[in-house]
C-alpha cells in the first residue's frame, strides 16, 4: 500500500514523490502546501507524525517530559527546514533523524544520569487478571526495559526503530547515518546480547517459558500476508 | 545456501516478514544446520522478549496541549526573511495582488515618465552665448549662477530678446 502511494501521482508535483526512498504523495501534498502557506498543512503533518515520533522518543529516553519535549522540538525543527527541504527522502525518515538525534544529544548531556527512567515507564503496565501473573510480566517487563536501556544508544536506536517502528533496514541505515550492512550487524548483536543478558538476570529456564508463553515475537517461519 | 546468507534472512524474518521463496530457502538450511537453528532460537527470543514490552502512551488529554504548546511556539518562531517573503508570496491570493498592484505601479509611472518627457523643460534657458556654458549641472552645482542667470534673463535679456521699440522699415 505503502509503494502503491510512493507511486501515486500526488498534488506535490514540485517534490520528487514516487521513487522507492522519496516522499508519499500525499507528504508531498501537504509539504508544497505548506510552503503556499497553509499552516493547515502543517498541523497534518504533525497529527500524522506525532505519535510514531513521541513513542521513538519515549521508547529511547523513557521519561514523558522528555519525550514530550523532543516531539515538541522535532516539530519546530521541521517547521524552520521544511521550506528547504528537497523531498528526497522520505519525511518519516526526516523526521525519526531529528527524533534520534535528539534522543542522542539528551544522553550526552545526561550521560552520568540513568537516561531510562525504569520506575516511571514500568508505572505504565497493563494490568493483568491474577496477582502472579501480573508480578511475573512486571518483572519480565523491567528485565526488558533493563537490558535495552544496557544496550549502547545507537544499538538501541536500532533496535527501537527495527522492532518496534518495524522500519526496513535501508531506511534506518539512512536515519542512522551508517551503511545497512552496519544496522544488520548491530541488530545482530544486539539481539543476541539481550536474550543473554535475560536468560542470566531471568533464568534460562523461566526466559524459555516466557518467550513460549508471550507469542508474539516472529517466527522464522512467518511469512508476508 | 550459506550460513551467512541464511543469518541475513534470519534477521529479516525474526524483525520483519520473509517472502515465501526467501522463507523456504531459509527454513531448508535451518533443517540441516544446528547453529544457525540455535541462532534462529535465540533472536526469535530476544525479538520475542522485546515486543512483550507493552506500547508507550501519551497521557490522556497530552495531544490537546501539545498541540495548543506546538503552536504557540511556532507563532513565536521567527522565520528567515526569505522563507517568509517566498511563502508570502506563494499564495495565490497574495500573488495575483501582488501582480495587480506591480501592474499599476507600471502603468503609472510609464504614464508619468511619457508626460514628463513630452511636457517642455521648466528651466529657463540662458539665451546666446551663455548656453553653452550654463548646462543644468553648472547650475545645480552653482546656485548662485543659477539666480544670477534668472535676475539676466529677468533684465538685459528680456531687452535682448524683445526690443524696445522697432525700427522703421525704411532705415539705413
Amino acid at each position: 500500500m505503502e509503494e502503491q502511494e510512493r507511486s501515486a501521482a500526488g498534488p506535490g508535483a514540485g517534490l520528487p514523490s514516487g521513487r522507492g526512498e522519496g516522499l508519499t504523495a500525499e507528504d508531498a501534498g501537504l509539504v508544497e502546501a505548506f510552503r503556499r502557506g497553509e499552516e493547515s498543512a502543517f498541523a497534518a503533518l504533525v497529527i500524522k507524525y506525532r505519535e510514531a515520533v513521541y513513542r521513538t522518543a519515549r521508547r529511547l529516553v523513557g521519561s514523558h517530559e522528555d519525550s514530550a519535549d523532543i516531539t515538541q522540538e522535532v516539530f519546530i525543527r521541521a517547521y524552520r527546514a521544511l521550506p528547504r527541504f528537497d523531498g528526497r527522502a522520505h519525511l518519516r525518515t526526516w523526521l525519526y533523524r531529528i527524533t534520534v538525534n535528539l534522543c542522542l544529544d539528551l544522553h550526552q548531556q545526561r550521560r552520568r544520569q540513568s537516561w531510562v527512567d525504569l520506575d516511571e515507564v514500568t508505572a505504565e503496565a497493563p494490568p493483568e487478571d491474577a496477582p502472579e501473573a501480573r508480578a511475573e510480566a512486571r518483572t519480565l517487563r523491567q528485565a526488558v526495559r533493563a537490558a535495552v536501556a544496557a544496550l549502547p544508544p545507537r544499538q538501541r536506536a536500532m533496535v527501537v526503530l527495527r522492532v518496534y517502528q518495524d522500519l526496513p533496514y535501508a531506511e534506518i541505515a539512512r536515519i542512522m547515518g551508517c551503511a545497512e550492512g552496519t544496522v544488520k550487524a548491530t541488530m545482530f548483536a544486539a539481539l543476541r546480547k539481550l536474550r543473554r543478558q535475560l536468560g542470566a538476570v531471568l533464568g534460562e529456564e523461566t526466559v524459555a517459558t516466557l518467550t513460549a508463553g508471550l507469542g508474539s515475537g516472529a517466527r522464522v517461519g512467518d511469512e508476508v500476508p | 545456501m550459506k550460513c551467512r546468507r541464511a543469518r541475513e534472512l534470519l534477521l529479516e524474518g525474526v524483525t520483519g516478514r520473509l517472502d515465501p521463496d526467501r522463507r523456504r530457502a531459509l527454513l531448508a538450511h535451518l533443517a540441516g544446520c544446528a547453529r544457525c537453528r540455535a541462532e534462529a532460537a535465540e533472536l526469535e527470543a530476544g525479538v520475542a522478549l522485546l515486543r512483550a514490552l507493552p506500547e508507550p502512551v501519551a497521557p490522556e488529554g497530552f495531544w490537546g496541549d501539545f498541540m495548543v504548546g506546538l503552536e504557540g511556539r511556532l507563532r513565536a518562531e521567527p522565520l528567515p526573511l526569505g522563507v517568509r517573503l517566498r511563502r508570502w508570496f506563494a499564495r495565490p491570493p497574495r500573488a495575483l495582488g501582488t501582480a495587480a498592484a506591480t501592474a499599476a505601479l507600471v502603468a503609472v509611472l510609464t504614464l508619468a515618465l511619457g508626460q514628463q518627457r513630452s511636457a517642455p523643460p521648466e528651466t529657463t534657458a540662458p539665451p546666446g552665448w551663455l548656453a553653452a556654458y550654463v548646462t543644468p549641472e553648472v547650475r545645480g552645482v552653482l546656485p548662485a549662477l543659477s539666480h544670477a542667470v534668472e535676475l539676466w534673463q529677468a533684465g538685459m535679456g528680456a531687452l535682448e530678446q524683445e526690443p524696445l521699440f522697432d525700427l522703421p522699415p525704411d532705415a539705413p
